[in-house]
């Protein structure tokens, strides 16, 4: 099946525009956002104080919200493994192709489970970071947030080959600045990213809805066939504090919503003020999506995003997972079970 | 051409003759003379040739005619009488000779006075064994439509010799200078035509040209333009010319001349809507354009609907695909060569012209005696038009060029064959383009802008020897702008050139019939630059990724200034032998290239630095170009040619962040061997094969951990071989056409260590027939084919999910181990010619995809990567427009 038409989004459009003339797109089947296979949706990597980058050496725990093909978070054990194999500079996917392999000795083994826990690579900086072996060697470029990110596989059991997934931890890295007064500042002022937290969920003027942790908060519930806007919110994070007489550093507030963080910004050489973007998104066992993705970008100070969902049209039980991304490579999320009747 | 020998004929008629007839006994006539007198006879001082008529060189017969002049008491010829006849040709030669000279007057007493003389005029038909330095003209002018003879032609040469087609519409000058002359054919009959032919000493060019015949009170308008079937003395081994009046009816093309570039032998069919132009397996950046000897940087605007010059300004336009001579270098690939049409010589002249996608006008005058102004500009409106019957926001969705080009000529007579052109010309392109998104991160932006400016001048002269002298001098300004941005990554990429240029030729024969070339080609390149964003986006040749996937999200950025100057001094000479019928044209181009940056490290990563420093590199090219033709037959000729080629690096490529600013010149070496038939005076066919073999390509670093600022390699190796074909039938009665066919294979290896894998931009089978056909009565119908292998892409063999940006990311299998499927389309247009007075319209239909053939353009793939599906080429594509010229 062709159409004329503009796709509702992706990057394909974009493509186009880039050979500039009209063309026809397929439409294929874009829908992930509901689960009908096993998965892992999404994986939160957290320390102790609840901060989601860490430096070389620094411990943090490693959790998977792997789903089965039924909605329950999966009992099939996840192999977590570093990859330390950097990508060549012609690889133009997140990381090397060897980190898809299932065995080498480019892996670090980290356990079994839908949780592990780790421990950041000394060589994390060094090998995809800007902190090159060799003064000679490139360093590796950042993220636009300032980010380095260590690879990680997850490797689920397939019905064939292992399933596998790759995930990246943010590593705290030495500025790339050739100034030392900026590496000094940013180190300074620089607080460390969390994870997204959902502070409210539920259906626009409806009422909020309870996650499934909550085993005490009453049953959500949406009629058969039922279209509802549903609304995820997270937390308002305040801007940094004004130095203290102009002289002090800024104190950026650590918070789980769209934090703002200090980013080196390379064009300007100086260490300016962002804020993040937040991407939630959108899975259930059932119904239909009006889409799978949406979010606010950094500038966009709301906080809250919403989506169209159709609930099934046949009664029974739906469990929706709600997953909040930060540009900085966090993630959180809630599950809520929903009684379709 | 046919081939004389050194036993020339030499036609000539004998001044010793006429001296002796001057002295003559002359009768006085008007008065008594007494024999006391003294009287003196009239003394020819102005003596002049009589021309041996043409009509009669073919017999091999002198003649001697008798005349009777009648001299005035002042000197002056005031009468001539033919007492002693030969034939009227021989008359009509002696009797306009005879009115021409100038005689002392005689005189009675010292007294001046009229009187009458008897004069012979000897026409003798002498053979030497001396090699003529001079070459002949002769042949014959036909109508296009009946092929019967025209009579009463003015066939008139640079050199200001002029004859008239006799009763057979045969023609001969003879004693022609060697070298280019330009050739004009006028009457009452045939509309002011004009070509160029070049001449050997002691050489007989034969030609037939088909010209079309004025119809009085017709509306049934024609082009002008004139159609020469002989075996012509080609200046490159492979090359297609096509002039502009027949360029404009290829279906397809929508009356845009260069347009017809895409159907031509060896160039592959472009990508959906990019008009790059990939000649022989070459990138799109290694075939250079050029227009009357000026480079400019493309010859398609955005989305390739229409090239960047006005048909109006365009004469013909050339496709060298490759083993060109040394007159051209700096790139691995082809040339096209574009030459503008010349202004005309009086009135006021122009066309308006419009369809579904822009609007061009043009005005030519000739001011004043000697100065011609010309200028021209097109604007399009796509995007008003789609908007209008569409939705007002469908540039959101569907990528719409916007595009406008300029031009102006300022052309002065100064002598009768030499002259001095003062131009401009300029062309912008803008494509804005947003697609929102919920999610931020998939929301893309992109924004492009393309502009280049020219300002030359040019000096031509073509001398009586042969010789013609072109002096280029020009600059301008090019920038791009590309600013793309996919969710938070950003792609921000300028251009800012300055261009600087100077070309000066001369050819012309050098010793007995050896013609040369020389001249010098420069072109210095000054660019500032800037750019952010990944070093993945945009993607380079050889990158594995899925249409319309994000960029790595990594990015860096860095702002950069290059100098690229090359001075490019050539010469080549055309040898004949075996009696004309080998060429042996050898030829070298010599050719510094310095390559300078201000930045060899990059300041934004921890290196420590901050002070930029610079680096400039020389290298000094010596490239051989070597070509043979031979004429087995007057009607099959075969041909060879060799010819080693450089190319710089690109300033982008020279960044410290995201390139290697040390990159040195790349190198090519085209070897091409060929044959071609005439099997009609109408009708051709070439064959050429050829191989391209290319070294010290640029290539991205394979290391995990490249040196700093060696982003880039040039460990690449390439080769394209293959072969094409060209059947040309050349208008004849109402019809034209062409089939080509090439194929080709382009590999490849980005190190030396590799396989050889496909290029980007492989095509095995291109295949394009097309032809037009004159219904009459204004009436004008053209069908194109076109077939073309997809280009080569690397499938998707599996994906993984990346957790942290939520993604799926495709697993790649064999590089370029799969091709989009074939390309296939039918075309047709049609054409309405008219004319209300002075001014000639057409109105015309251009219908692209009549079948609506699906053609796949692209592959794309779901989120998951577990579905492939094609981008398909619009069904149909109708354009409607109409041109009126005066």
């Amino acid at each position: 099946m062709v159409t004329c038409s503009p796709a509702r989004f992706g990057y394909v459009w974009a493509a186009l525009a880039a050979a500039t003339a009209p063309a026809c797109k397929p439409n294929l089947a874009d829908s992930v956002s509901i689960v009908t296979t096993a998965r892992v949706l999404a994986v939160r990597s957290e320390n102790d104080a609840g901060e989601a980058e860490f430096a070389a050496g620094e411990s943090f725990d490693m959790t998977a919200l792997n789903i089965d093909a039924f909605g329950a978070v999966s009992p099939s054990p996840l192999k977590w493994a570093f990859c330390n194999d950097p990508k060549p500079l012609a690889e133009l996917g997140p990381v090397s192709p060897q980190c898809l392999d299932f065995a080498g000795n480019w892996f670090t083994p980290l356990g079994v489970g839908n949780q592990v826990e780790a421990s950041m690579p000394e060589t994390a900086c060094q090998l995809f970071g800007p902190e090159a072996v060799s003064p000679q060697q490139r360093p590796v470029d950042p993220d636009p947030t300032g980010g380095y990110y260590q690879p990680v596989q997850l490797l689920a059991p397939g019905s064939g080959a292992p399933m596998v997934t790759i995930d990246e931890a943010r590593i705290v890295c030495t500025l790339a600045s050739p100034s030392e007064d900026v590496r000094a500042q940013f180190k300074m002022e620089y607080v460390r990213n969390r994870n997204p937290a959902i502070a409210s969920m539920g259906v626009i003027d409806a009422g909020t809805w309870a996650s499934a942790s909550d085993e005490n908060a009453p049953q959500n519930r949406v009629a058969v066939g039922q279209r509802v806007v549903l609304e995820v919110a997270w937390p308002e994070c305040d801007p940094p504090a004004a130095p203290d007489g102009g002289a002090g550093p800024a104190e950026y507030v650590p918070c789980d919503g769209a934090e703002h963080y200090l980013l080196f910004d390379t064009a300007s050489q100086a260490l300016v003020d962002q804020r993040e973007a937040i991407a939630v998104a959108w899975y259930a066992t059932g119904g239909v999506f009006d889409v799978d993705r949406s979010g606010r970008a950094g500038v966009e100070l709301v906080t809250s995003s919403d989506n169209g969902w159709k609930a099934p049209s046949v009664a029974g039980p739906v469990t929706m997972w709600v997953v909040l991304r930060d540009e900085r490579g966090g993630a959180g999320w809630q599950e809520y079970d929903i009684d379709v009747r | 051409m046919r081939v004389i020998g050194a036993l020339i004929v030499l036609l000539a008629t004998s001044p010793a003759l006429a001296q002796q007839a001057a002295s003559a006994p002359l009768s006085a006539v008007g008065t008594n003379a007494s024999p006391t007198r003294a009287i003196a006879p009239p003394r020819l001082v102005t003596f002049v040739r009589a021309e041996f008529p043409p009509s009669e060189i073919a017999s091999g017969q002198g003649a001697k005619v008798v005349l009777q002049i009648a001299i005035d008491a002042s000197g002056q010829v005031v009468d001539v009488t033919v007492i002693g006849s030969a034939t009227r040709a021989f008359d009509a030669a002696a009797v306009a000779a005879a009115k021409k000279f100038v005689f002392e007057p005689a005189t009675i007493d010292g007294k001046s006075i009229p009187v009458k003389i008897t004069y012979r005029y000897q026409f003798t038909v002498t053979e030497t064994l001396v090699k003529k330095q001079t070459a002949d003209f002769v042949g014959a002018i036909r109508n296009r439509s009946s092929r019967e003879p025209i009579a009463n032609v003015r066939v008139a040469l640079d050199t200001g010799q002029e004859t008239v087609t006799d009763a057979n519409g045969r023609f001969a000058i003879v004693d022609v200078q060697p070298g280019e002359q330009g050739v004009t054919l006028s009457g009452e009959s045939v509309a002011t035509v004009g070509t160029t032919e070049t001449f050997e000493s002691g050489k007989r060019l034969d030609v037939t040209y088909d010209v079309v015949r004025k119809k009085e009170g017709s509306g049934d308008e024609e082009e002008d333009e004139i159609l020469v079937y002989a075996m012509r003395l080609k200046k490159q081994v492979v090359s297609t010319e096509v002039q502009a009046a027949q360029a404009q009816k290829v279906p397809g093309t929508q009356g845009d001349v260069l347009k017809v570039v895409e159907n031509l032998p060896g160039v592959a069919r472009a990508a959906v809507g990019s008009g790059a132009l990939v000649v022989w397996g070459a990138a799109p950046q290694d075939t250079r354009v050029y227009i009357d000897g000026i480079h400019v940087p493309r010859l398609y605007h955005d989305g390739g609907y229409r090239s960047i010059l006005p048909s109006a300004f365009v004469k013909s336009v050339e496709l060298i695909p490759g083993g060109y001579g040394p007159g051209y270098g700096r790139g691995l690939g082809g040339i096209v060569t574009i030459s503008m049409r010349p202004l005309d010589d009086e009135g006021f002249h122009g066309s308006v012209g419009a369809d579904l996608i822009d609007a061009s006008t043009d005005v030519r005058v000739n001011v004043s005696p000697g100065v011609h102004v010309a200028v021209g500009a097109r604007k399009s409106y796509l995007d008003t038009v789609l908007s209008a019957v569409t939705s007002a926001d469908v540039g959101n969705y569907v990528p719409i060029p916007r595009y406008w080009d300029l031009q102006a000529r300022l052309v002065f007579d100064l002598a009768p064959h030499e002259t001095v052109e003062i131009g401009a010309l300029a062309s912008s392109d803008r494509i804005a383009h947003t697609l929102t998104n919920p999610d931020p991160s998939l929301t893309t932006r992109q924004t492009t802008a393309t502009d280049f400016q020219r300002f030359y001048a040019r000096y031509e002269k073509h001398t009586v020897n042969g010789s013609v002298v072109a002096v280029v001098p020009w600059f301008g300004f090019d920038s791009t702008s590309l600013v793309n941005v996919f969710g938070t990554t950003p792609t921000d990429v300028t251009d800012d050139a300055t261009a600087i240029g100077l070309r000066a030729d001369w050819h012309g024969p050098l010793v007995g019939a050896i013609r040369g070339n020389v001249g010098l080609d420069a072109e210095a390149v000054l660019s500032q630059l800037h750019r952010a964003g990944s070093i993945g986006a945009p993607p380079r040749e050889g990158d594995e990724f899925t249409f319309g996937e994000p960029p790595p999200s990594q990015v860096d950025t860095d702002d950069w200034k290059t100098t690229i100057v090359t001075l490019g001094a050539f010469a080549e000479a055309d040898i004949p032998l075996i009696d004309d019928r080998l060429h042996f044209v050898p030829g070298v181009r010599f050719e510094p290239f310095l390559v300078d940056t201000n930045k060899t490290r990059p300041d934004t990563a921890q290196t420590g630095i901050t002070t930029a420093i610079g680096h400039a590199r020389h290298d000094d090219a010596l490239e051989p170009r070597i070509s043979l033709r031979f004429e087995v037959t007057p009607k099959i000729a075969v041909k060879a040619a060799f010819g080693e080629y450089h190319q710089a690096p690109q300033p982008e490529e020279l960044s410290a962040a995201f390139g290697t600013p040390v990159l040195a010149r790349s190198t090519a070496q085209h070897y091409l061997v060929g044959s071609a038939f005439q099997l009609t005076d109408s009708l051709a066919v070439e064959t050429t094969a050829f191989l391209s073999t290319s070294q010290q390509l640029v290539v991205r670093s394979e290391s995990p951990s490249p040196y700093i600022a060696q982003a880039l390699d040039q460990t690449g190796i390439g080769r394209s071989y293959g072969t094409q074909f060209l059947l040309r039938q050349q208008p004849v009665g109402r019809f034209f056409g062409w089939v080509s066919y090439t194929i080709m294979r382009s590999e490849r290896k980005d190190s030396p260590g590799q396989d050889w894998r496909l290029f980007d931009y492989d095509q095995t089978h291109v295949f394009t027939a097309l032809g037009s056909y004159d219904l009459g009565s204004g009436f004008e119908v053209g069908l194109r084919f076109r077939y073309a292998t997809g280009y080569p892409r690397t499938p998707v063999s599996g994906s993984y999910f990346d957790a942290r940006t939520n993604s799926y990311e495709p697993v790649f299998g064999v590089h370029n181990g799969a091709r989009i499927p074939p390309f296939a389309a039918l075309d047709i247009r049609g054409s309405k010619r008219f004319r209300w007075g002075r001014v000639q319209g057409e109105c015309y239909l251009d219908l692209q995809n009549v079948t609506s053939n699906q053609n796949p353009e692209e592959i794309v793939y779901n989120t998951t990567y577990t579905q492939r599906g094609y981008i398909t080429g619009m069904p149909i594509l109708p354009v409607l427009g109409m041109r009126l010229t005066w």
